[in-house]
């Protein structure tokens, strides 16, 4: 519950800033506008991806699935199918369901 | 008073907007609850926090972050929410509730149309109310329908993907993927304990220090 309460606080942060009182100093911030956002969810994927003690089986199916949504993407360009059809590989796979 | 003709047309320009939010949040009612989040607790996230991929991530990681992870990484996650609220600066001036739901595709809609307070506030509305509904409907699916297999929660490495592939694909730059895989490499290496911490303030650091050289 505390969890859910700090990150609506940090997100309502994020949407109120600018109104609230960095209107003169918003230009110093400029800087993150473009690659920040890329940076910060390059690191997050990996976090997600790289526990503490990996398992390479996993990991091996995590590929695979990343791979088949790539190209899915690359080839619909249609957010919710890449999305599905990558998850559904994974989920095929984790399961032994073949 | 409710516009109807401007509320219909609000409507017929957010019908894209609710499949896709309806889908995500869906998934997110079914993922949360089978993370053994309290179902309420997950409206209630829908509610409050109102971000996809933020939620995604919070219901994945919940116990293996602290409240001070949490805390960095939901305001750095939607930092460029800041722009957009920047953008619309005088056009919202005192609208808490639009400034709040100012997210990517609110702003995406509302950036090619002419300032219209009334129009404004029922796209925040319809949005809004999609992603409860949906974040309803995958809680009480998921009470009828068990889900016996594992693996639901890659939605979030899928949803990330898709993400920075189309940020790749508009910006055609391998820097920031680089910035980002090195920073996180370093730290992962080295064991670091609080290792997002450390990756994120190091990419920080990085892209400070390159732009006071320009």
């Amino acid at each position: 519950m505390i969890e859910i309460l700090v990150a609506a606080f940090a997100n309502f942060l994020t949407r109120f800033l600018p109104i609230l009182f960095l209107k003169k100093h918003y230009k110093r911030f400029l800087f993150l506008k473009e690659d920040f956002p890329t940076v910060l969810l390059t690191i997050l994927t990996l976090y997600i991806l790289f526990p503490k003690e990996l398992d390479l089986q996993i990991l091996s199916y995590e590929l695979v699935a990343i791979v088949v949504t790539i190209v899915i993407h690359l080839l619909f360009r249609r957010f919710l199918l890449s999305i599905f059809l990558g998850s559904m590989v994974y989920i095929v796979l984790i399961n032994n369901f073949f | 008073m409710l516009d109807k003709r401007l509320f219909f047309s609000a409507f017929k320009d957010t019908l894209p907007i609710f499949i896709s939010y309806f889908a995500l949040s869906f998934s997110f009612g079914i993922l949360a609850v089978k993370m053994g989040l309290n179902p309420y607790l997950a409206i209630f996230m829908s509610i409050i926090i109102y971000s996809g991929s933020l939620q995604f991530f919070l219901v994945a990681l919940f116990n293996k972050l602290s409240l001070f992870d949490i805390f960095i990484t939901s305001f750095l996650f939607n930092f460029r929410q800041f722009f957009y609220s920047l953008t619309f600066l005088e056009r919202y001036k005192n609208s808490f509730y639009k400034i709040f739901a100012l997210t990517d595709e609110t702003f995406a809609i509302l950036t090619h149309k002419r300032e219209n307070p009334k129009y404004e506030m029922y796209i925040s509305l319809l949005n809004h109310a999609y992603w409860i509904i949906g974040t309803i409907c995958g809680v009480v699916f998921v009470q009828y329908i068990e889900i016996k297999f594992k693996g639901l929660d890659f939605i979030l490495v899928t949803l990330f993907i898709v993400i920075l592939l189309e940020s790749f694909l508009k910006s055609k730059r391998v820097f920031p993927f680089i910035l980002g895989a090195l920073s996180f490499g370093i730290f992962y290496l080295l064991g670091v304990k609080n290792l997002l911490i450390f990756s994120i303030f190091f990419a920080f650091v990085v892209l400070f220090l390159r732009h006071k050289n320009d």
